[in-house]
Parts: C-alpha cells; structure tokens; sequence
C-alpha cells in the first residue's frame, strides 16, 4: 500500500486539521505552573504514601479528625501524611486547584532551594484564588499564535514562527527576553531588517541590562552586514562600548566598529579606532585586522 | 543581503549564572528534573492531548497524569535533551488509555458528550466549527490507534517513522493505520 497516494488528505480535511493545529493550544501562565506543581507534588505524595500501606493508617487518622481529636492527631502525624488525608484541615487556606483571579507568579528568586519552604512560598500565592486551575485556557487566534511561535522557535521552526509572529501585535512583546526571540525568529527567517524593531526596542527599553549590549550589538552587524549601512552600523557598535566599556562585548565591538568606519570611507574614523584597539588591547585577536583596517 | 544567519545569537550570562546545562547526562535530581521539565513542557503536553483526545474538562488530570508517569521513569533517562521527545511519548501512551477509557464508557451509556465547537475560538466561521464537529466525530468513531496514527501525521505534522515509534508499531503498520482512517475522515467531511 502506497502511503503518499493513500493518505493524502482532501481540502476538507486538510482545512479541519489545520483548524486544531491552529486553533487548539493551551496556555500556562506561569503562576499556574507553579500551582500546578504543587498539586504534582501532593499526587505523588499520595503515590507513595498510598503504595507504602499507609491506607490503613490514614483512614484512622481520618477517623480521628472525624471524631474531633484533630488537635491531638496533628501533633501526633506528620504534616505531610496529614495533607494527604485531610488537606482542608492541615492547610485551610490553600486550596491546589486554582484559577481566578489569576494569582501574581511566585517570586521565584525568593524562594528556598527546599522543597517544602517552596510548597509554603507557592501555596500562599495561591491562597486567595479560587475555582478551576486550567478554566478557561482556549484562547483566540492571536493568542494562540503568541503562545506558540515560541514553540515553534524552541524547535528551530523559525520560518512558521515567523509567520505567527507577525500577528502578535508589537506591544504585546515586553519583556526583552522575548524581543531578542522575536529578532533570532526574524533573522533566522531570513528578514534581519524585521529584526531591527525588535532590537532597537530592547536597546531603548532596557539601556542598562546586559540584553541592551547584545541587542546593539546585534543591529550592528544586521546595519553592516545585512543593510549595507556602515555608519548607522559603527553608531551601533560605539554604542555598545559605551554601554559597557569593560564589558564582555567591548573589544569585539570595537573591531567591528573599525571595520564599519572603514567600510563607511570614514578612514579618520576608523584610525582613531584601530589605534585605540592597539592601545586598549595590545594582545587582541582582531589585532591584525583592526591595524589592516585602520591604516596603521 | 538576507542571509539568514547559520545558528542563532548567543545569550549574554550574568557573572556567576549557572554554567549552561549538559544535555547529554542524566538528570542529577529526578524531582528537580521533573519540575524543570513541568515547567517547560506542560503547556505542550496539554496542547498536545487536548488537540488528540479533546477531552478539555479532563486536561488537568491529562496533564498530571503525564508528569507522575515521568516522574516514575526520568531517574533512567539517559540524556535530558531527550526529554521533550519522551515526555511526548508518555502523552501518546496516556492519551491512547484515556481515549480507550472514553470508548469504554461510551459502550456502557456513561459518556458525557463533548461540545467540540467550544474548543475553538467563538470568532471562527460557522462552516469550520461544522468541520471541526465533524472531524472530531469521525476520530471518536474510529479505532484509538488509527486515530493516534492519523492525528500525529497530520495534526502534529510528525513524520511517519516519528508515528510508528510513538505509535509502538511497525511503519507498515503506522501506514495502514493512517490509511485506514484517512477513509474514514474522507467519507465524513468530504
């Protein structure tokens, strides 16, 4: 049985699988991943517990609550065997499936390395919430296509990525981790001059993170390499020094910016460069090239 | 002058920050790797089974479902980069039971019907959701494996030695499978 011929699939049924391909996506904020992993761990607990015999036990100590000894039972179990049997009591505030309003995400950083701290930290985050932890996760079109051209650009698929991200409205990107997403997907999709927006926000947003250095750096090579603009490009790179003068870019950058004033016809320029490169790194890889191409 | 670039930028890390991940040894905490591992796969995890078994009111539980099986078994993984692919295929395994389970129940009058149109934006045309609906009853109505077979090659896009691996049969098998349900899919929405 030929597979290609047999299975190729009629419009109708190609428009409906393209329907769930695009259409069906879940979202997870972050603070629901973290709720979420809480109710993993207390499912695994429940695991363990249930395959170690402790059924019997914990239905006496269910039995014990029923009857009102519940102050004297918690002294006696642990708290952990506690949760497992009677949740509401050993943790009254903090129910594990959740939902609206959404909960802040935990601050992570904060957190102990431990893992029963990290329960407390997570459950009290989720305290004030109520309801159904996943409700209401299907969300349109444009969210679907925010949420996965991440994915698609963690698989390397950058060329579909593209294509989705360019229904993500530019605002709705923020964080600059996402902003240099967004430039690698364009640039990987052969469109390095849509990645200059992207660039020039996380350059203009966040001056004084590391990001900004990577970013301007990135859109002088693109003004160089890509765009044929040496002189926006050694700006660029000048910038980057500026930014950093010791940091781990500076020499590269400073190269790059001879190399861009050469290329511009700024001969001056680019003088003054290579011979501030001799001086500042006297054993630099560029070395060669940089006198090359400062004329000196 | 387009040229995309050859790999992808590399990331600037603060003085101090973790040294970047082995992907190629074992996972050095098994709890730690499943939570990392939650954390970064859940949401494919869940896309993936909602768009295989549809059953929306149950993802949490698919989802939870997946990560204590992982949990079982990520002590023995031999390379975490190779985690994604294996918790993908712990999906497949949950979702070809949990669909079994629904086949079951539906034999003995227990099923609670699924509103297919409500997986999808409200905002999509009327003839699609109609699409949708119809596809989605033609998978219930097939074989579970069929349906596995048919919905990784052309929903997830996998490739058919992708299918067949996933799918735990031979890549005859996986071929006959697809087949077998294209008919099917044809004969219900054209």
């Amino acid at each position: 049985m030929e597979i290609e011929s047999g299975s190729e699939l009629s419009p109708n049924a190609q428009r409906a699988a393209e329907l769930i391909r695009d259409q069906i996506a879940v979202r997870w904020p972050a603070g629901h991943v973290e709720i979420a992993l809480i109710e993993l761990q207390r499912r695994r607990q429940q695991r363990r517990y249930a395959a170690a015999g402790a059924t019997l036990s914990v239905g006496a100590v269910a039995l014990a609550l029923a009857l009102g000894f519940g102050q004297s039972v918690r002294e006696l179990v642990p708290a952990r065997l506690l949760a497992t049997v009677a949740p509401r009591m050993a943790r009254p505030v903090a129910p594990a499936l959740v939902a609206e309003p959404r909960p802040a995400p935990p601050q992570r950083a904060a957190e102990p390395a431990s893992a029963a701290p990290g329960h407390a930290a997570a459950s009290e985050a989720a305290a004030p919430v109520r309801g159904h932890l996943l409700q209401e996760r299907l969300v349109p079109r444009r969210q679907v296509a925010a949420a996965r051209w991440v994915t698609l650009a963690d698989e390397r698929r950058f060329g579909e990525a593209y294509g989705l991200l360019r229904q993500v409205p530019m605002k709705n990107l923020s964080e600059p981790d996402d902003l240099l997403l967004a430039a690698d997907v364009a640039r990987q999709a052969g469109r390095p001059e849509r990645a200059v927006p992207f660039l020039e926000r996380v350059v203009a947003e966040h001056p004084r993170e590391m990001c900004a250095q990577l970013a301007g750096f990135s859109l002088g090579k693109i003004y160089l390499d890509n765009l044929d603009q040496p002189a926006l490009a050694a700006r660029r790179f000048a910038d980057v020094r500026a930014m950093a003068p010791a940091g781990g870019l500076a020499q590269d950058a400073l190269a790059r910016e001879v190399e861009a004033w050469a290329r511009a016809g700024e001969t001056a320029r680019a003088r003054d460069g290579a011979l501030e490169y001799a001086h500042v790194y006297p054993h630099g890889q560029r070395l060669a090239a940089v006198r090359d191409l400062g004329g000196i | 002058m387009s040229q995309p670039a050859q790999k992808p930028h590399l990331r600037l890390v603060p003085p101090g920050a973790e040294p970047p991940r082995d992907d190629d040894a074992p996972p050095a905490d098994p709890k730690a790797a499943v939570e990392e591992a939650f954390r970064r796969y859940a949401p494919l995890v869940a896309s993936l089974g909602l768009r295989i078994t549809a059953l929306r009111d149950d993802i949490d539980d698919f989802v939870q479902e997946v990560f204590l099986r992982a949990t079982k078994g990520i002590g023995g993984l031999r390379h975490q980069g190779a985690t994604k692919a294996w918790l993908v295929s712990i999906t497949i395994n949950v979702a070809r039971q949990r669909l079994r389970v629904r086949k079951l129940r539906r034999l003995v009058g227990l099923d609670v019907p699924i509103e297919y149109e409500e997986l999808v934006d409200p905002a999509i045309s009327p003839e699609d959701r109609v699409m949708l609906t119809r596809m989605y009853r033609a998978l219930d109505g097939m074989p579970v494996n069929q349906r596995l077979a048919w919905s990784l090659r052309h929903i997830e896009g996998e490739r058919l030695e992708t299918v067949a691996l996933l799918c735990h049969c031979s890549l005859a098998t996986a071929k006959r499978r697809i087949v077998a349900a294209q008919k099917i899919i044809s004969e219900a929405v054209g």
